[in-house]
């Protein structure tokens, strides 16, 4: 069914331990294959497994060109080219947190794919085009890991301001920041008819002649869209921060819906096309955001270690908010995102359940909110998928209650 | 071109996860040890012993990687069928876990013939025998003059603590010390390679260093490990590495 072929990276390529979770997850994005794994030993060979029945010249042109972008001469060729259009980055080089130790090394008893489990017992029903409704035991799961992740890492954060925003970002919110530059294929547009009287007698004319479906071709009745539904909550933030000058710095906690448009990797709770996100967002000077990166990190590793989830903190890729071409300069660190991953036993990967994205004076200059002494302002969030949570916490102990670890309270078993 | 993985580094593979095989076939060329013993728990033994057969039959072709099998010991009900069911695949080596006597090893000897003329297997095995107790540093000698097929001896740490703390030894963590000088000396004088045991805290990579350093001062040639992050360390110190 499956067919594995291995390959050697083109020169001078290696990948690090840090590198290697942001190579298979491009990989994957790019390449049609099932699986990819990559020597942890030298960082220098792959082994790629796709379905037999997929072409193996498809598969090796796939992976070809995904390396040939890959390697570094590709990337110094396109940021030379890409220079002449646009500003660079102004990257800083901050500390890395200490990855070594962010680990929760805990026991995961659960080696099978509880996939099946989850629908055979009513968990979670699959409803018609990738929609999912989520019974009781996942509505309390996911309650329980909210608000002991509020509990646990929001105690330590200490005062923060809440809030609470609809899920619709203004479109023109969006193009200041040049978002839709930076993942259009993620993006899902919330529009409505024309206001105009006679546009909307011919749609439902329209419709009407097509027995109540939709018209094929849309496009002349609707407006341009004027909101995009939000891929992640703390966008809000820095938009009520707009023009704002605050005294210190500050820390927001807010929970809301994150809408990415996956097409047809969409998987159970592992990948959705919107989630639930529980966030904290850092505004204030550089030292500041930096510290909450470390400390929240930290924490969730703590947090994570507390309920029983084993994982580990890693270097990531794909920075949400950065558009492919700026119009200005920014001072960004040179990582800008870490993530937390958490254990999958029965297929021996793991998944990102978080991240801290340092954003730098991204969102400050191009919001131009700032502190009131203060020349530099940054920002920084750490958000946490509460399905991916709920997942990998079942992928670790099944749904067996009587296996989960001691400290899930008895209410939630 | 293939390269055959040096007698260095020996990665250990819980024998009932599929997966964790594969990916260490993934890994440069290596010794994998596909377990069937500790590494695979009670309820599990059954299941591993086909995945382990399955995984042998499977990379068969593969000139890169040495597949050793750990069998459980003599002491245990499984031995004698992990013994028929795997020697067929002919696995590369196969370790024998807990060997207290010269008898222990010409038990399993004696059966792995036995399967091998049932089959009719062209087939010639050879041993990496586990010493794990006080009896068995005790008889080392004897043991060794058992069988021709000797290819290592390997030092199982835990094993060993745990039976210096059963016999109500006072310091068993020094008891594991001379029992690795011991068994050290004793290869190096006989010009036989020398495994030593895993380290757990695969994370304390300072720690597993130093530790390689001193098992190497005693005579041992390789180690085996149980995480990809010890394998540079273990080619660093009792070898050149294969970079």
């Amino acid at each position: 069914m499956f067919t594995t072929y291995r390959l050697e990276l083109p020169e001078p390529v290696t990948l690090n331990k840090l590198q290697i979770p942001v190579f298979t997850h491009m990989f994957l994005q790019n390449v049609s294959a099932h699986k990819v794994q990559v020597d942890p030993i030298q960082g220098k060979r792959i082994s790629v497994t796709y379905l037999s029945s997929y072409p193996r010249e498809q598969i090796e042109r796939e992976v070809a060109i995904f390396l040939e972008r890959f390697t570094p001469e590709h990337d110094e060729a396109s940021a030379s080219s890409a220079e002449i259009l646009e500003p660079e980055l102004n990257m800083v080089e901050l500390d890395e947190p200490p990855l070594e130790k962010l680990c929760s090394c805990c026991t995961p008893g659960n080696q099978r794919n509880i996939s099946d489990d989850l629908l055979e017992q009513r968990w979670l029903t699959l409803l018609k085009n990738q929609e999912l409704a989520y019974h009781r035991p996942i509505i309390t799961l996911l309650e329980y890991f909210d608000q002991s992740y509020v509990d646990y890492v929001g105690r330590r954060i200490g005062d923060c301001q809440q809030r609470q925003y609809s899920v619709l970002l203004p479109a023109s919110f969006a193009e200041k920041m040049n978002y839709f530059h930076s993942a259009p294929m993620h993006l899902l547009l919330a529009t409505h008819l024309s206001h105009d009287h006679e546009t909307m007698k011919s749609f439902a004319a329209d419709v009407s002649a097509n027995n109540g479906k939709l018209p094929q071709d849309c496009g002349p009745y609707l407006e341009t869209p004027p909101y995009i539904l939000q891929s992640a909550p703390c966008y809000k933030v820095y938009m009520e921060m707009e023009d704002q000058v605050f005294e210190d710095n500050t820390a927001f906690v807010l929970k809301g819906q994150s809408f990415r448009n996956e097409g047809k990797r969409v998987y159970l709770l592992e990948r959705l096309l919107n989630f639930t996100m529980r966030e904290f967002v850092f505004l204030g000077t550089p030292e500041y955001v930096t510290r909450m990166r470390d400390l929240t990190l930290g924490w969730t590793i703590e947090w994570m270690e507390a309920a029983g989830l084993k994982g580990e903190c890693a270097l990531a890729n794909d920075p949400f908010f950065l558009p492919g071409k700026v119009k200005q300069n920014f001072k960004v660190p040179k990582h800008v995102k870490y993530e937390v991953r958490a254990d999958i036993p029965y297929k021996n990967d793991t998944i990102s359940i978080a991240s801290y994205d340092t954003h730098g004076d991204f969102f400050a200059k191009t919001f131009n909110f700032r502190l009131r002494d203060n020349a530099e302002t940054w920002s920084g969030c750490i958000g946490l998928g509460l399905e991916r949570v709920v997942w990998s916490f079942l992928q670790q102990y099944g749904l067996q209650s009587e296996h989960w670890p001691a400290a899930i309270p008895e209410s939630v078993k | 071109m293939s390269v055959a993985a040096e007698p260095l580094v020996y990665f250990y593979v819980p024998g009932y996860k599929p997966n964790y095989i594969e990916y260490a076939m993934t890994f440069y060329p290596m010794n994998i040890i596909l377990c069937l013993e500790d590494g695979t728990p009670e309820e599990k033994k059954l299941e591993a012993r086909y995945v382990v057969k399955n995984a042998l039959q499977e990379f068969s072709s593969d000139s890169e990687h040495t597949l050793i099998v750990r069998v459980n010991s003599v002491h245990t009900p499984h031995w004698e069928q992990d013994l028929e069911e795997l020697v067929p695949e002919r696995p590369a080596r196969i370790r024998l876990p807990m060997v207290r006597t010269a008898e222990d090893l010409r038990q399993v000897e004696r059966k792995v013939q036995d399967v091998i003329h049932q089959r009719s297997l062209n087939y010639s095995p050879s041993y990496e025998v586990m010493i794990e107790c006080c009896e068995a540093i005790f008889n080392l000698g004897e043991i060794h003059q058992a069988s021709q097929n000797i290819y290592a001896f390997t030092f199982g740490g835990t094993d060993y603590f745990d039976d210096c703390v059963a016999k109500g030894l006072v310091d068993p963590a020094l008891e594991v010390r001379k029992a690795k000088q011991k068994l050290g000396e004793y290869c190096r004088s006989v010009g036989l390679q020398c495994f030593d045991t895993t380290y757990m805290a695969y994370r304390d990579l300072e720690g597993f260093r130093e530790d390689c350093l001193l098992s190497r001062e005693y005579g041992f040639t390789g180690r085996s490990v149980i995480h990809p992050d010890q394998v540079a360390v273990v080619q660093d110190i009792y070898g050149i590495s294969i970079a």
